[in-house]
């Protein structure tokens, strides 16, 4: 297998750490081939924001709203029914839509857009334990909380550790990294859950996500993209880590203007992306797999670059 | 985020390197939309949400009264800041006088954060949309009583936020809280209800129970003398406050009155 040095290499690491790949050969083969495309499509930090910005909002006129998400969606869906449909928490708290029905409105449409999986924000906390326990039944899509530990609240049972996914030949695993509450929620809300470090948790969890024969490993994280200040974020997640393929992330409402890999514990490259805020933005990632690459690796076309970050 | 609204494309080649168990990625492209007018509003999601937003609008819109200036933020003081910590100092004696608390509880002052508050209200009509818009939060008054040590590390923290390169919020405080800060020195002058601050004696003050417990980095409640919590949501204190205005056939008419300055 390639390992992350020298996939840079082969793909021509440009200064400044950004990856220009250019002219491979031999796009027929991919076609000649049988490949599968898993599509995932992802949001975060909602916010209930379930209408669009008005039209004279000073940043986002116009922009947004639900019910065309669901348009988008369903375009997709029409596209590729190995669709999965995730979110990264949030999704409460942010206009009166959440004041008045506490989250009735957004889980609603969500389950009417067929959401997958998704982890629990801050935010989520904001109506307490009680309060989001309350809007569950409008959930048809399982919430995966994996550092959180409920069991000594009203939360015990209801969220999970990971969830698994099968979308044709390829088996998706799937759990959710939340953010440290003390100091962020307060101590009423979130009453007796335990927060559990994230890399240690994670790195359990990816692995036993390996060891159930999962095929790709995806890492729902309310942790923000990176900070200042070396606390923990998606990209130190990402270098701290192994097994996990995809980090879609929250929280610090990054719009990243594409996605960006970072290498492992192991080298090799993590996907981590970002999509904003408010229902602005909708992440749509292509993998595709070829069951008949097994222990190969072959060239390919690609037209854009990817960003890369350096390695501290 | 202009480059984030357009639509980008991304295609990248792993190169077979992502780690699977079984199968290979060989290709990998990523591409962020924008949520635009491009996509048409969904009728299935406009069915659910139809009644639930009639319902909210008719509540949202009703006037409560009007504002002479825009209030915005400010550091060291503003007068969306002013505005909002006096009218929840007001509301908590309204509600102290209600429950026969007056005597029991002897509230110094007010303290909110600025993030909290989380839109300007512009001048003229101010409708209950806005201060929801304002005070999206749940949050509700506390009273919080905190010793004279813990009221230097308070003067501190308001200190730093309205000094200190990077954290320069600002902190909104009701007016009869007066504090001047000597930067040179890093020294506070602290006047409350027009007495000087005794270090020895302990204060009261009205804040949000989410900055009682410490949010915004507020350590200095963390361990009070004694909590009340009043029920009351800080949101509604602000909409009773204009309202309350609006009976008396007044306009808000926040002011810069230099609650907290600098020493010259």
């Amino acid at each position: 297998m390639l390992d992350r040095r020298e996939f840079l290499r082969k793909a021509g690491l440009g200064s400044m750490g950004i990856i220009t790949l250019s002219s491979f050969d031999i796009p027929e083969m991919i076609r000649e081939r049988e490949l599968f495309c898993l599509t995932i499509a992802h949001t975060n930090d909602m916010h209930s924001h379930v209408d669009p910005f008005p039209p004279d909002h000073s940043k986002y006129p116009g922009m947004g709203g639900m019910a065309r998400r669901l348009s988008l969606i369903r375009e997709l869906r029409d596209k590729n029914p190995h669709l999965l449909l995730l979110d990264s928490g949030d999704i409460f708290q942010g206009t009166p839509y959440f004041n008045f029905y506490g989250g009735e409105v957004e889980f609603r449409l969500m389950s009417e857009m067929g959401y997958d999986c998704a982890t629990m924000g801050n935010h989520d906390f904001d109506n307490g334990l009680e309060g989001f326990d309350k809007m569950l039944p409008y959930a048809s899509f399982p919430f995966v909380t994996s550092n959180y530990d409920f069991s000594d609240t009203v939360l015990a049972g209801k969220t999970h550790r990971f969830k698994t996914f099968q979308r044709g030949p390829i088996k998706i695993g799937i759990f959710g990294i939340g953010i440290q509450l003390d100091g962020l929620v307060s101590k009423p809300l979130y009453g007796n859950t335990i927060h559990k470090e994230e890399v240690k948790t994670a790195n359990e969890i990816a692995l036993e996500l390996k060891e159930l024969d999962c095929d790709f490993i995806i890492c729902l994280s309310h942790l923000g993209f990176s900070y200042s200040d070396g606390k923990i974020s998606d990209q130190i997640l990402a270098r701290e880590t192994k097994n996990i393929d995809l980090i879609l992330g929250g929280h610090t409402h990054t719009f990243l203007d594409q996605p960006v890999a970072i290498g492992n514990l192991d080298d090799k490259p993590v996907i981590i992306n970002q999509v904003g805020w408010a229902g602005l933005v909708v992440g749509k990632l292509d993998f595709y797999f070829d069951k008949s690459l097994k222990n190969k690796w072959c060239k390919q076309t690609a037209t854009l670059p990817v960003k890369t970050v350096p390695k501290k | 985020m202009k480059d984030a609204i357009s639509l980008l494309v991304l295609t990248i080649v792993l190169l077979a390197s992502v780690g699977c168990a079984n199968y290979k990625i060989i290709k990998f492209t990523g591409t962020n939309t924008s949520v635009s007018g491009e996509y048409k509003a969904h009728s299935d999601a406009e069915e659910i949400t139809t009644m639930y937003r009639k319902a909210i609008d008719s509540v949202m819109n009703e006037q409560i009264g009007t504002t002479a200036h825009t209030l915005t933020k400010g550091n060291p003081e503003g007068r969306l800041g002013n505005f909002c910590s006096d009218a929840v100092f007001e509301q908590s004696l309204l509600w102290q006088k209600k429950n026969g608390m007056l005597e029991k509880v002897k509230l110094d002052f007010a303290l909110l954060n600025n993030g909290g508050l989380r839109v300007p209200l512009d001048s003229g009509r101010i409708t209950i949309g806005n201060i929801y818009e304002l005070m999206p939060f749940e949050n509700e008054i506390v009273f919080v009583e905190i010793s004279g040590k813990q009221m230097n590390e308070l003067m501190d923290y308001i200190h730093k936020r309205t000094t200190l390169s990077g954290r320069k919020s600002g902190v909104p405080v009701s007016k009869n809280f007066e504090l001047q800060l000597d930067t040179i020195n890093q020294l506070n002058y602290c006047q409350i209800n027009d007495q000087q601050f005794d270090a020895n004696q302990s204060y009261t003050i009205a804040t949000s129970d989410y900055l009682a417990n410490g949010g915004d980095q507020m350590a200095f409640f963390t361990n009070p003398i004694a909590i009340t919590y009043t029920g009351i949501k800080i949101r509604d204190a602000f909409i009773e406050s204009i309202r309350e205005l609006g009976r008396k056939g007044q306009v808000v008419d926040a002011k810069l009155d230099g609650r907290i300055g600098y020493v010259r």
